[in-house]
């Protein structure tokens, strides 16, 4: 019926392809051996046309040997031609196994969730605020810590300087220049009448 | 809605062990191509017994990965052909030995998870 077109490729199956392809791969080869004879009986009637004297046998040669080459000639037309349908037909079984490829892909039921961007946004958002909530109460205690701390004041009739102290300091410090002082007046400065053995 | 019918899970088992009577058999064919190749055929001989006794399941993931095997062996009847006109099974072997060693394990490990 007329509206209704007949898909073909709807019900195309790769064992159809590969099989497509084996045969191909088949008739090439054997047109490749084929060629390969060719040549070899060309070579070998050349060699024999060559020792040939007489001259219509070196005529008969030449004629045998322009036939095989004609034949060579479209054997290798018809070679190329097969190799370049095989080339399609892998190209055809590519395309099918990218098809069955992506669209099990796209079953695996995390990369559906991906497609869904509303969601995932969403869901984004939520981790998002999530982190920044755990952030606010560390940074809030942080300030708690700052705040409480800062309300302590030192108290200074345990670490402060008191006057006794000041004191003692002024004559810790006072008594470090006594001692210079003292060093100076024991250096004896009276001249030394006896002559040392030491020198 | 009544005319949207799901398969139910006998006729799924049903098909799915179908579906690997049929692998199993297409394996004879690659044993007949490849039969110059003792050590292919060896390989191909043990993944055969391997998955003839495939457990049917109704998974996705297995019916998932039977796909792949059955195209595994279609890419495989192609390197044999390729491999027997020019003689040279490397490649072919080392295919053959991927999907007896990764793909029908993982296959077997997937089909009896419960």
């Amino acid at each position: 019926m007329w509206p209704f077109k007949k898909d073909k490729f709807k019900n195309l199956k790769r064992e159809d392809v590969v099989n497509a392809i084996c045969e191909l791969e088949k008739q090439e080869n054997d047109i490749e051996k084929s060629i390969e004879d060719m040549v070899k009986q060309i070579d070998a009637l050349m060699e024999k046309g060559r020792k040939e004297k007489t001259q219509d046998l070196k005529l008969f040669y030449v004629k045998k040997i322009s036939h095989l080459q004609e034949e060579k000639a479209e054997a290798i037309n018809r070679a190329v031609y097969l190799l370049y349908n095989t080339r399609l037909l892998n190209k055809l079984k590519t395309a099918i196994d990218d098809n069955t490829f992506y669209a099990n892909t796209g079953k695996i039921s995390l990369t559906n969730l991906l497609s869904d961007q509303k969601g995932l946004a969403k869901f984004l958002n939520k981790a998002l605020n999530t982190k920044v909530m755990a952030e606010d109460v560390l940074t809030s205690a942080d300030d708690t810590f700052n705040e409480v701390k800062g309300l302590y004041t030192e108290n200074d009739r345990i670490y402060g300087v008191n006057s006794s102290d000041d004191d003692l300091l002024a004559i810790l410090e006072a008594g470090v220049e006594e001692e210079d002082i003292s060093v100076v007046e024991d250096i004896d400065v009276t001249p030394n009448t006896e002559v040392s053995t030491e020198e | 809605m009544w005319f949207f019918k799901r398969k139910n899970k006998t006729e799924q088992l049903l098909n799915n062990k179908h579906h690997i009577e049929a692998m199993a058999a297409s394996i004879d064919v690659l044993i007949s191509l490849g039969q110059e190749n003792e050590e292919l055929v060896a390989t191909l001989k043990a993944m055969q017994d391997k998955i003839k006794y495939f457990n049917p399941s109704d998974k996705s993931d297995v019916l998932d990965l039977d796909k792949k095997i059955e195209n595994k062996l279609g890419d495989l009847k192609i390197d044999i052909t390729k491999a027997k006109q020019k003689g040279e099974y490397a490649n072919a072997l080392s295919l053959a030995n991927e999907i007896k060693d990764v793909l029908v394990v993982e296959r077997n490990a997937k089909a009896n998870l419960r």
